[in-house]
């Protein structure tokens, strides 16, 4: 069903469920379970929420050299992030113009050119169109090759090493949708002067869960570590209390970002600084303003969500029972592949001129308790399936609301934080997550604008892209 | 220099029915058993892959993996399973072991040979009436010990870049 | 990189991605030096001595990308004849 504007229009009773829940979110503090698992609400949210967001695609070092290249997703629609022959970071759409084929199959690589398999057309890593087989033969070097360039993504930028692509060529700069959030990844991504790289690959594994259950616990869910992960609590892996996770503040911006930063449980000695080497410690003093050297000096775990579905773990954790803690830094993204299914992709990442001791320890902490065989992990996606699951059937999806009402008349936003967005003096909270659903839903119910279709925008950016790389 | 073991049919039929015992044990959630074949030393790794053309040298990744074990990660999460709180599998999943295409050669010590098997792991969990199965190969060394043989390391190559399970919260 | 041994010879050095496999020797005879450059999927090959291999040190990526307009090769030059040419003309 399209609209005059070439957007989809809501059914009128998916809206209604929308509306309800804003009103709700605003006023009684519950979401409505019907967005979590269902086909309609999935289609219309590929469209409305991850065809309007700045979504994560890779980082800069895994495409540090000219020539190198990763290829990866907004929704559906997969795109060859890569370092052009100037060096500049680009994104094409992985279908060859010709007949829409992958020009790319591989996950990663190393090419100045990319050949389709289907028929040989040829691109430079800049996106240009450069070579047709039998192209005097068969079109009789008729073909204008400058308006077959891959398609880019619309919008492309990047911060602090983070990559993120946008297909809504209106959409504010990655700068303003950040915003008061950048405060915080500059604790995270930029603490040291050599800057972070992505050791290997990330893990890749698929999960029947819907994605937003991941950003939803990243976003703000200190509470569940009581119970979820209270085998790690009496193993020893994280703090002996098993509230362990409540000592933090609490602390959302806009556009739906939010996170929790942890410290210590009272009178228990942790390191400073997630325990990092000193080297690291000397530089981020050095790096990060006075402000963000108070709020990250008391740290042991920081969890947070970058809307819609960049997830950040940094955690200070044993990598075994009878082993000390030390810390780890893991980026993780929640792709949609429908309505109750997700791929995971879990980056492990280090400060490039961090010690080998520390890149050695901080590696086996981060494999034996987060990604795929975590065994901190583990127990995450047990729930996020089994929550899928219930809350897809038609009477769950009709009457249930979820209870977001921690919190509620317990306590007011922290006067005296030093950092940006709204925060609570406690992570035991669901602020965060609130405000995640309620931009969510917000951005469900704006019907598309009347130049955002399935238009020829993008052509358009294309080429003011390809006139710049030119010039 | 250490001379390798011979191997002779005996070995073979040693370290198959080593195999057919651990896969019993795993599948009956005997894992306090299980650590008990398993030697102190023990690497346990499960390498990541990713998708690349026939002509390059690897797909497994350098510098990160799936799973990367020793004897005390492993002892925790025998551990961790006999919490009240490892809900990740409890209810428990209902596995089968199939270990197939068992090859054994000479070791790079005197007391232990190499074993390379085939695995196909078949799980499902809760009342849902569906499946995961995992597929790969396993490299292991076998060490011979008194009374037996102990897992002194082994290699899982899964077959599957994007994992189709929701973890890997069961032994190999 | 893979390293090839090549019999009585310098070893192959063959470099490859997700689109091609080209492979690079030494090749002489007396005076001669060349590095033999070879194509084992497109059957082409080109001997380059020294100052040809010097001339691409200040080529741009953008020649390349013209190098590329034909992405398999030459081409032959075609008689086009249809096919219908051949059917019951004699």
């Amino acid at each position: 069903m399209s609209d005059a504007k070439g957007g989809h229009m809501l059914r009128d009773e998916l809206r209604q469920t929308l509306e309800q829940g804003l009103r709700d979110v605003e006023a009684d503090w519950t979401v409505p379970a019907a967005i979590i698992n269902d086909p309609e609400m999935h289609d219309a949210e590929r469209e409305r929420v991850f065809g309007r967001s700045w979504v994560f695609l890779a980082h800069e070092s895994e495409i540090s050299e000219r020539g190198d290249y990763v290829v990866r997703y907004i929704s559906e629609d997969q795109f060859i992030v890569c370092r052009d022959e100037d060096g500049e970071v680009r994104g094409h759409l992985n279908s060859c113009r010709h007949r829409g084929m992958q020009v790319c199959r591989a996950e990663m690589g190393n090419t100045s050119h990319f050949r389709c398999p289907y028929h040989g057309w040829t691109y430079n890593n800049k996106g240009s169109l450069v070579g047709v087989p039998a192209g005097r033969e068969a079109y009789g070097n008729k073909l204008d090759k400058s308006l077959w360039q891959l398609k880019p993504v619309p919008k492309l930028d990047t911060y602090k090493g983070l990559i993120f692509g946008c297909l809504d060529p209106e959409a504010q700069s990655l700068e303003d949708y950040l915003g008061d959030m950048k405060f915080y990844l500059d604790i995270v991504l930029d603490r040291s002067d050599a800057g972070l790289e992505v050791v290997g690959a990330p893990q890749r594994w698929v999960v029947d869960a819907n994605w937003k259950l991941g950003a939803d616990n990243f976003v703000g869910d200190a509470y569940h570590t009581m119970m979820t992960h209270r085998s790690m609590v009496e193993l020893g892996l994280a703090p002996p209390d098993p509230k362990f996770a409540l000592y933090g503040e609490h602390v959302h911006t806009e556009n739906g970002h939010g996170l929790g930063i942890i410290g210590p449980p009272p009178g228990m000695p942790l390191p400073e600084f997630l325990g990092m080497p000193e080297s690291i410690v000397e530089q981020l003093q050095r790096r990060l303003s006075p402000e963000q050297v108070e709020v990250f000096r008391p740290v042991t775990f920081i969890h947070g969500t970058v809307f819609p579905n960049l997830s950040i773990g940094n955690f200070l954790m044993s990598k075994d029972h009878v082993s000390p803690p030390t810390s780890f830094l893991t980026l993780r993204l929640w792709h949609p592949l429908g309505p109750d299914k997700m791929e995971i992709m879990s980056f492990f990442l280090i400060e490039k001129e961090a010690p080998d001791w520390y890149k050695e320890e901080s590696y086996q902490a981060y494999v034996r308790t987060f990604g795929i065989s975590g065994a901190f992990e583990q127990d995450d996606a047990e729930n996020w399936r089994s929550i899928t699951r219930v809350l897809g059937a038609q009477y769950a999806k009709k009457t249930m609301e979820l209870n977001y009402q921690m919190g509620r008349g317990v306590y007011e936003p922290d006067p005296d934080w030093p950092g940006p967005g709204k925060a609570f003096p406690m992570d035991y909270a669901e602020a965060n997550q609130r405000n995640f659903m309620e931009y969510w839903m917000q951005l469900m119910v704006t019907d598309p604008a009347p130049h955002s279709g399935n238009g020829k925008v993008s052509d358009d950016a294309a080429a003011e892209t390809l006139a710049r790389a030119e010039a | 220099m250490t001379t390798a073991t011979e191997i002779t049919d005996t070995t073979v039929r040693e370290a198959t029915e080593w195999l057919f015992t651990e896969a019993e044990l795993l599948d009956a959630g005997k894992y306090r058993e299980w650590l008990d074949l398993v030697a102190e030393d023990l690497s346990y790794v499960v390498p990541l892959r990713v998708t690349r053309e026939r002509e390059a040298e690897t797909d497994i990744v350098e510098g990160l993996t799936l799973m990367d074990d020793d004897w005390d990660s492993m002892e925790m999460r025998v551990l961790r399973l006999e919490t009240e709180y490892a809900w990740a599998e409890d209810p428990p999943s209902r596995s089968r072991h199939f270990v197939t295409n068992i090859r054994v050669a000479a070791g790079e010590a005197e007391d232990e040979v190499a074993v390379k098997s085939n695995l196909l792991l078949y799980r499902t969990r809760g009342d849902v009436a569906t499946f995961d199965i995992l597929s790969g190969e396993r490299h292991d060394v076998l060490r011979r010990v008194a009374g037996g043989y102990r897992l002194a390391k082994r290699v899982v190559v899964l077959d599957q870049t994007t994992v189709m399970t929701h973890n890997l919260a069961l032994i190999m | 990189m893979t390293i090839i041994r090549n019999e009585g010879q310098d070893p192959i050095i063959q470099i490859a991605n997700e689109f091609t496999v080209i492979q690079v020797s030494y090749i002489s005879t007396g005076q001669r030096e060349r590095l033999l450059v070879s194509s084992p999927r497109l059957g082409f090959q080109t001997l380059l001595d020294p100052l040809q291999l010097e001339s691409l040190t200040w080529q741009t990526p953008e020649m390349y990308s013209k190098l590329l307009d034909t992405p398999y090769g030459p081409g032959v030059k075609l008689d086009a004849r249809p096919l219908s040419a051949l059917l019951g003309k004699d």
